[in-house]
């Protein structure tokens, strides 16, 4: 039966690969999405894990509210004293607390936002990617700002040169300018963490702590313990990479919809052939009918080929993408929000198997019908025919 | 089968689009800021108040196109003028043509140039004998007495009625400013004289497409 | 139970079924779940009538057609076109059903068994020549004899393979077309075709072989090697009805049936109808 299926397939060499190549595609398609939703994944998970930090200590409330504040040099109602930053310190599961303070400063007229982010030695712990492209790998002094390469370039700032915040009425040299990193960091102006909490009168007050763990498995006592330092919360690790996910996720709806409108051409394909299959086909069927093949078997027969086809795209498919992936993903890298430095596709065994089954599964779907139009063709037809 | 071939060309580059498309058409909607693209020169500088400037420069103005002018062809004759290589953020220009109705008025260009403190945002305005028409400072991060004196109206008038060809030294060609704020001037003054020099070899450019 | 009456060859009582001594006794017998019953009329047909509806008109294309054809017997239908040949075979074929009268075929009364047991009886106890071959292209000329045991398993190649290969051979040998075995229909002339859908009708050693215009399709010499080897079938106890105009194969049948608009007008065994 096999044997007859493919040979029946090979009739028609040129419909067949174009039917072929239409779930090769599908398959292609699902598989690099499926295999990027897996590197990213990955690759933020190891990411997120390499910052060494496992949770953060953020204030209660809105922080777009207490970025108002801090524009208007308003105390912040919604930031942490720095009496948290010790009591985290003071934890025993604690091996590293990191703290800083982020003032936001939009420029209406030019269309974007400053942001400025007081840190201190324990955050650089915390930033092992952090490179300096040029200048000093840290403050030699108080009045002194890191930038970040995009607002370096934006600023035509160099170390060494004057830096000048006219809202706070400040000017700082420039110490470094950090390496590009698709992050963030790109655009922030850093500077010390004092130097932050006088220019915005935030004294002894900071955004937020990164707590890094002596043991990570200590995740969920530690927590426990730091969300009763008053006006904390305890965002763990987990729940932040929740969150980069989500902001992913909607992208990747639209993706695998557009994946699954790629599926449909190629379903649409096995069906064409199938369905030109039994037309072309229909007394040879019949006679088959007359020699004695029962209906089922008639239809295991078609079943058999758009099965066949079905697998064979599978398979290209899966080879394509593993081609096609790594390239894609590395040009896709730019356009990711929070991209990871990792590999951001990943073929693994089960991503390749579902999209393989997923394929399968709907070619062969695509070829019931016309299987079933077959396996219903009168036997009779074989000698009208003739 | 002609048909046949077509339908099945057509799924194939379908497929392959959908899979082209849903995986580089991923939309930045989030951390804007923070997205990186490798870019040789300083990010172009756009123009952020083209109505007001307009009319300061050219009251009858009505409206205004952009263009992008590619002076990769006279990168020799710019070296010269200029003094230098332009950079990479001043080959192609946008150069916005200024009209009076069908009637072209003159150009704008804006340039991004390192003052003492951050960068700073010209616009200058050139009619079509290319003398200046208006300087506007758009945007910059100078402490507020240096800001006074170069954004003075006295000190930007001044360079008005300059062309590519005169010389703007502070202090001879160009009036005096306060002494602190001399370093921004000069590169204000260096800034105005490069734009002057592109948007001249830009509508020498155009002369030779439109002969 | 008694044997059959008229061919004692076919008669292997122990088993309590029937098998051509032609084919050989060393291929397994096709499993089937309709029991044969050894009787000595193949074909029992009485009062067959089928109507088709054309257009909201009723078409008789058969009416009340009644005959017998003994175990072993050479019979020929003949008639003009549209007298009913095609749609008789249909129902003899068990590919169609009749709207009156009865019809038993080995022993079977077709009208009481459902389209699966049909598919079986018409797998297992008769074979088809049509007048165009019907040989798929595909399939090498062995591949093509073999074709319909594959009809009765399941997907999967059973250990019944070698012994179908064996008996696919032996079939060519048959027809002498064994020096033809891995070559394909279109590389084979009209004669030799038929020839090979002659030996893929006899691979499940069938009761009844109905042909469909057998020479239809041949040359005068040609089709004169099919008569002969249909006439080698029947001497060897293959009961064989054949549709025809060629009056030199009518002529050899030692029985003749004639239809003219769906009405049987002639029965060489009865008397002028």
């Amino acid at each position: 039966m096999i044997l007859l299926a493919l040979r029946n397939l090979w009739r028609r060499p040129l419909r067949h690969v174009l039917a072929l190549i239409g779930i090769a595609v599908s398959v292609a398609t699902l598989a690099c999405l499926g295999a990027f939703g897996q590197g990213y994944r990955d690759a933020l998970q190891s990411e997120l894990n390499g910052m060494g930090m496992q949770m953060m200590l953020v204030p209660l409330g809105c922080p777009y509210d207490a970025a108002a504040r801090v524009l208007r040099g308003k105390t912040l109602e919604f930031s942490l004293p720095q009496s948290a930053l010790l009591t985290a310190r003071r934890d025993p599961a604690v091996s590293l607390a990191a703290p800083m303070l982020m003032a936001v400063v939009p420029q209406v007229h030019e269309g974007r936002t400053d942001v400025w982010v007081g840190i201190d030695q324990s955050t650089r712990q915390m930033k092992p990617w952090w490179k300096v492209e040029t200048g000093a790998p840290w403050f030699t002094g108080k009045n002194e700002v890191i930038l970040g390469a995009e607002a370096a370039e934006l600023e035509m700032r160099r170390p060494g040169d004057l830096f000048y915040s006219p809202e706070t009425h400040r000017t700082l040299r420039v110490a470094g300018i950090l390496q590009r990193s698709g992050t963030a960091d790109d655009s922030l102006f850093f500077v010390p963490l004092t130097t932050a909490q006088a220019m915005f009168h935030q004294t002894d007050r900071i955004t937020a702590i990164a707590v890094q763990l002596h043991d990570p498995q200590q995740t969920g006592a530690a927590s426990t313990r730091l969300q009763t330092i008053a006006g904390a919360q305890v965002v763990t690790l987990s729940e932040m990479m929740g969150t980069f996910l989500n902001l992913v996720g909607a992208v990747k709806t639209l993706l695998f919809s557009l994946a699954i409108v790629a599926l449909t051409i190629g379903a649409l394909g096995v069906f064409n052939t199938l369905l030109s299959i039994v037309v072309e086909r229909r007394s040879e069927l019949a006679m088959m009918r007359a020699l004695g093949a029962s209906g089922p078997q008639i239809f295991a027969l078609l079943t058999l080929e758009s099965a066949i086809l079905t697998l064979g795209g599978g398979v290209c498919g899966l080879i394509m993408s593993a081609f096609v992936g790594r390239a894609l993903a590395s040009v896709a890298r730019q356009w990711v929000p929070l991209s990871p430095n990792e590999v951001l596709f990943k073929l693994t065994p089960n991503v390749a198997a579902n999209c393989f089954l997923i394929g399968l599964g709907v070619g062969v779907l695509a070829g019931v019908v016309p299987a079933w139009q077959a396996s219903r063709l009168p036997p009779a037809l074989a000698l009208n025919a003739d | 089968m002609k048909f046949r071939f077509a339908l099945g060309g057509c799924v194939v580059l379908l497929a392959v689009g959908a899979l082209l498309f849903s995986t580089l058409g991923t939309p930045p909607d989030v951390y804007q800021p923070a997205i990186a693209r490798r870019a040789v020169g300083a990010p172009l500088c756009p123009w952020r108040q083209p109505k007001a400037d307009m009319q300061a420069f050219f009251p009858t103005a009505t409206r205004f196109e952009t263009r992008v002018a590619i002076l990769s062809s006279m990168l020799g004759s710019l070296r010269a003028r200029l003094g230098r290589w332009p950079a990479p953020e001043e080959n192609p220009i946008y150069v916005h043509y200024v009209f009076a109705g069908p009637r072209l008025l003159g150009r704008v260009a804006v340039q991004r140039v390192r003052g003492q403190f951050g960068a700073i945002e010209v616009v200058i305005g050139v009619n079509e004998s290319g003398q200046v028409r208006g300087v506007h400072l758009q945007r910059l991060r100078e402490p507020a007495a240096i800001s006074r004196a170069l954004l003075s109206q006295p000190w930007l008038s001044s360079l008005c009625g300059k062309t590519s060809r005169d010389a703007f030294r502070l202090g001879a060609d160009v009036p005096q400013i306060t002494p602190g704020a001399r370093t921004s001037a000069r590169a204000v003054l260096k800034g105005v004289r490069s734009s002057l020099i592109l948007l001249e070899a830009a509508r020498e450019l155009d002369a030779t497409n439109h002969r | 139970m008694a044997c059959v009456v008229f061919d004692a060859k076919r008669c292997d009582a122990g088993a309590g079924r029937t098998r051509l001594k032609l084919v050989g006794e060393n291929f397994p017998a096709v499993s089937n779940d309709i029991k044969m019953e050894t009787l000595s009329f193949a074909v029992e047909a009485d009062g067959l009538t089928r109507i088709y509806k054309r257009g909201g008109e009723e078409v008789r294309a058969l009416d009340g057609v009644s005959f017998r054809v003994r175990d072993g017997e050479f019979v020929s239908i003949v008639g003009a076109s549209g007298s009913g040949k095609t749609t008789l075979l249909n129902l003899l074929g068990c590919m169609d059903a009749a709207d009156r009268g009865t019809l038993r075929l080995a022993g079977h009364e077709v009208g009481a068994i459902n389209e699966r047991a049909r598919t079986r009886l018409r797998r297992d106890h008769i074979g088809f020549v049509f007048q165009h071959f019907g040989l798929m292209p595909t399939l090498t000329v062995h591949e093509n004899v073999a074709l319909p045991g594959l009809f009765g398993r399941r997907i999967w190649p059973s250990r019944h393979q070698k012994s179908l290969d064996a008996r696919a051979d032996e079939l060519l040998e048959r027809v002498s077309l064994a020096h033809r075995r891995n070559h394909r229909p279109h590389e084979l002339s009209g004669g030799e075709m038929q020839r090979v859908a002659i030996a893929r009708s006899l691979l499940n050693t069938p009761r009844l072989l109905l042909a469909d215009e057998p020479t239809g399709d041949l040359d005068s010499a040609t089709g004169e090697s099919i008569i002969e080897l249909l006439q080698e079938l029947n001497r060897d106890g293959l009961t064989i009805l054949v549709v025809t105009h060629n009056t030199a194969l009518a002529a050899i049948a030692e029985h003749q049936i004639s239809l003219r608009d769906g009405r049987l007008i002639q029965d060489s065994t009865d008397q002028m109808l």
